[in-house]
């Protein structure tokens, strides 16, 4: 069973996604902000990071980064989540690391699709 | 005539026909020319003109009778009765002032030409009946009285032709001197017809009578050659004086023709000379600088109306030219600043000519005061600046807020999809349908936002183009199977047909597909077991390449009122159309917008209940720069409540080093009752805030030398100004900088005025003494 580190500071969409994401089969851990995402990521070690952008303190970019710049978690495949539409946040996703990109409100059809391609590439 | 009588009849010399031909032609000049000067002069002039006009004229053609009477010889002596002759002389003059007095009136109707032609004529005949009437000789004279009205009747018509040919030429037109000519003969050579028509009505009767001779004088050849060479010289005169009359008035005229031009001119008209002394100064030049033509002539230019410490540069560039020719500032247009005579300093625009005039250089300089222009310009560059100012935060405030909607909408819609799943399974089918209503609602919210996100950016400007080659025939497969579920939902087919060689197309493919679908959406949304059509074709329009997409439907159309609102943002046909289709009314507002960045068109037709066509042209060739530019938007207001003037709500300190955002900030601040202080340096800022000790202040980052996170290091490193708020403004995101060092709050430029006010009113009024601000308050809110 894939584990599924859902970084999501707003508690309505952690517990609506993290409970769709479990009903399709996959183990989530959730973190609720940047700081325990990227310890999270480092303890837990999941096979997918589905990572919201817009985080209080440290941002999911910096979190992101981090991440990527860590031999330890470098090949964790990471999804941002942007409730912002910009192409700039889409380049600046790609940018900083990240392995794909979708917007909120979530496709969830779409996203389930990234999930299972990245998964299955790893 | 009567039997006991012995007629006579008399010959002609044929020389002196001649002669009086020449002077009744030289008459008939004469007063042509005289017409002109009468009608050109006022007042007394013209009476002078005319009463010697006449004189002269009169001459001419009293004289011209008489040398015809003398042409006349009879075998008996003749000899003339002098008063009589002299009252013919004035019927003459007589005749030829009421002539000229007729052609030099501005009109000359039927009535005036009638009335003056039949006094005119009048005139002529009884200046010749009275001239006969002055001969003495020895025989009785009788007139046929046929030939005697036939005479008058000429004479009258003579006039008539004679009035209006002057009435005609009377206005000195250059090049017209040829039409004078010939009218001058025509009219001399009528005026003998009726004097020899005149005298062919007399017989003469020898009674060998005596006549009276008591005032009888005899007209020898050398009279006669007096009578002409006065004539003439009359003549000439009249002739001489009209023309030197007429060089000198229109010389005078253009003189004062120029004069009023340069004095009514809307400019200053100064003209100097090579020492540099006003020679000319107009009236506007008087208003402009203050000093009347008689104080500024003759003073030295560069005083009057230059401040002091430009006049020694002034100098030596007259001193340059006068000696090289060159001048820097001469034949163009410039803008300096002038002196008024009360010592304000205005600016104004100047173009010198240097004329060279009688071995002299004067220079003329045309010079217009541009305070206006310039304060018009200034507010104009504000307007500019405030209006893309306000457009840019409008647009990020909206892409802020659309960010802020999504966040709950994500809850709901996905909360709703999963409600939906677990109670699918669980076969509840009432409540999945209401989930899935609530799903619907979601969707559409979202669709709106989307759809206002869509349109900020294209009015922000940041909506680009990403062209591409695409195939046109695939691209509508792929549309139609989209567009599909819509079509089946009110039981509409949909035909496509597609040209054969549609081939590629390069533009962006995103816009394109939207632009299809919005389209296409509708038609559905508007038709109910109808037909929807999707037509492409292409075409060649002037050299250019055009593929043609029509969506029409069998729908419920619209009105020729309803097409006025289709394109604009959150308008629909009417409101009901809302309550009954949904829709958020930017769709047809986004579409046109995309087609306009590709260059391309969009037209409709309907009838209502009939259906409605949407026909979309776009380049085959879309060019990628061809983005259209935001459209300016207009400033947005100030809130009413901002700009009711509160005075004297205490001092604000804005520091930073851009004089525009100085400058916009400080009136923005003092619209809002504050006293601003600013200073263009951190060092300068740092004295000030020590000097005013201010109630809060606004600090620019990005300054040279002491950069705004010094000036806040040390503003808050000193205890009296520790516990003044300072609100960071910069181009650079950095916050938790700022938080690090104690700023209270924090500004991204381009500063966004709305907020600006709030952050003013929350730190600078109900501030209690002593308390220093919470760092960035409502971060916590923020996500």
């Amino acid at each position: 069973m894939p584990k599924i580190l859902l970084v999501e500071d707003n508690e309505m969409n952690r517990d609506m996604l993290s409970r769709r994401l479990e009903r399709r089969g996959y183990h989530i851990v959730t973190a609720g902000d940047g700081e325990q995402g990227l310890s999270m990521a480092r303890v837990e070690a999941p096979d997918l990071i589905l990572m919201d952008i817009t985080l209080p303190e440290m941002d999911g970019w910096e979190v992101a980064r981090l991440l990527k710049a860590d031999e330890s978690t470098r090949h964790i495949p990471i999804i941002a989540l942007t409730a912002r539409v910009l192409m700039s946040d889409q380049a600046k996703a790609f940018e900083v690391g990240c392995d794909d990109y979708d917007t909120k409100p979530v496709d969830f059809a779409r996203l389930t699709e990234k999930i299972g391609n990245l998964l299955v590439e790893k | 005539m009567t039997g006991t009588e012995v007629t006579t009849s008399g010959s002609y010399d044929y020389r002196l026909v001649a002669l009086s031909v020449l002077i009744a032609v030289m008459a008939s000049y004469a007063a042509l020319d005289l017409a002109a000067r009468v009608t050109a002069a006022r007042g007394r002039i013209r009476f002078a003109w005319l009463l010697g006009g006449a004189a002269a004229m009169g001459t001419g053609i009293w004289s011209m009778h008489y040398i015809g009477m003398l042409a006349f010889s009879l075998p008996i002596p003749v000899l003339y009765d002098w008063p009589t002759v002299l009252l013919s002389l004035l019927a003459a003059v007589f005749t030829s002032a009421i002539a000229l007095f007729v052609v030099s009136r501005q009109k000359m109707g039927w009535l005036a030409a009638t009335v003056g032609s039949i006094i005119m004529g009048a005139g002529i005949a009884t200046m010749h009946y009275t001239g006969m009437a002055a001969m003495r000789l020895p025989a009785t004279c009788h007139y046929s009285s046929g030939i005697v009205i036939l005479s008058v009747v000429l004479a009258i018509v003579i006039s008539l032709v004679a009035l209006g040919l002057t009435f005609r030429l009377r206005n000195d037109v250059k090049g017209k001197w040829l039409p004078k000519i010939a009218s001058a003969v025509l009219m001399g050579a009528a005026i003998p017809v009726m004097h020899y028509t005149g005298m062919a009505a007399a017989g003469f009767g020898f009674t060998g009578e005596t006549p009276d001779l008591s005032h009888a004088v005899s007209v020898s050849s050398l009279g006669i050659t007096g009578i002409t060479i006065v004539t003439f010289m009359v003549l000439g005169l009249a002739v001489l004086t009209s023309l030197i009359d007429r060089r000198f008035s229109i010389l005078e005229s253009s003189e004062e023709r120029l004069r009023l031009i340069i004095n009514t001119a809307l400019d200053a008209v100064i003209t100097m000379n090579a020492e540099g002394l006003v020679t000319n100064w107009n009236s506007e030049a008087e208003k402009t600088f203050g000093w009347s033509s008689q104080e500024a002539l003759g003073r030295r230019l560069s005083e009057v109306i230059m401040p002091q410490r430009y006049r020694e540069d002034h100098e030596r560039g007259l001193l340059r030219f006068l000696s090289t020719g060159e001048g820097m500032t001469l034949r163009q247009r410039t803008e300096i600043t002038a002196l008024r005579r009360d010592g304000h300093e205005f600016p104004v625009e100047v173009a010198t000519s240097p004329v060279r005039f009688g071995g002299q250089w004067i220079f003329s300089s045309f010079i217009r005061d541009i305070t206006e222009q310039k304060r018009a310009d200034e507010e104009l560059l504000r307007a500019k600046l405030a209006a893309e100012d306000a457009n840019r935060a409008k647009s990020i405030f909206l892409a802020n807020m659309s960010h802020e909607l999504r966040t709950p909408l994500n809850a709901i819609i996905g909360y709703s999809e999963m409600l939906e799943e677990e109670t699918n399974e669980l076969g509840k089918v009432a409540v999945v349908q209401d989930l899935q209503k609530i799903q619907s609602a979601g969707k559409h919210l979202l669709a709106l936002i989307n759809d206002i996100l869509d349109l900020s950016k294209i009015e922000a400007g940041k909506m680009g183009l990403h062209v591409e080659t695409f195939d046109v025939a695939q691209m509508v497969e792929e549309l139609a199977s989209t567009v599909q579920p819509a079509v089946a939902k009110n039981a509409n087919t949909l035909k496509v047909e597609v040209t054969k060689n549609a081939g590629e197309m390069h533009a962006d493919l995103t816009k394109v597909r939207q632009i299809l679908l919005n389209l296409l959406s509708n038609a559905c949304k508007f038709t109910d077991r109808g037909v929807i059509s999707l037509k492409v074709n292409r075409r060649t329009i002037d050299h250019r390449d055009w593929l043609e997409f029509e969506v029409a439907d069998t729908g419920i159309g619209f009105t020729a009122e309803q097409k006025e609102n289709l394109f604009r943002e959150f308008s629909q046909a009417d409101t009901s159309i809302a309550r009954k289709y949904g829709g958020t009314g930017l769709g047809l507002a986004i579409t046109r917008r995309f087609i306009q960045m590709m260059r391309g068109t969009i037209t409709v037709g309907s009838q209502p209940g009939r259906g409605s066509t949407f026909t979309v042209r776009l380049p085959v060739e879309v060019l990628a720069a061809s983005v259209e530019p935001a459209p300016s938007q207009l400033p947005v207001a100030v809130p009413a409540e901002s700009q009711s003037l509160q005075p004297d709500r205490g001092t604000i300190l804005v520091i930073d080093d851009d004089p525009a955002v100085r400058d916009l900030t400080s009136r923005f601040l003092t619209k809002l009752g504050f006293q601003v202080v600013t200073a263009k340096s951190g060092v300068e800022g740092l004295q000030l805030a020590k000097k005013v000790h201010p109630l809060l202040i606004t600090l620019d980052v990005m300054m040279p030398e002491l950069d705004g996170w010094c000036v806040l290091k040390e503003l808050k490193a000193d205890p009296g100004l520790a516990e003044i708020p300072v609100i960071m403004v910069t181009i650079v995101d950095n916050e938790p900088m700022g938080i690090a060092l104690g700023a209270s709050d924090y500004l991204i430029k381009p500063v966004d005025r709305e907020r600006l006010a709030v952050l003013v009113e929350r730190y600078g009024l109900d501030r209690p003494s002593g308390e220093t601000s919470a760092a960035f308050p409502g971060r916590a809110t923020r996500h």
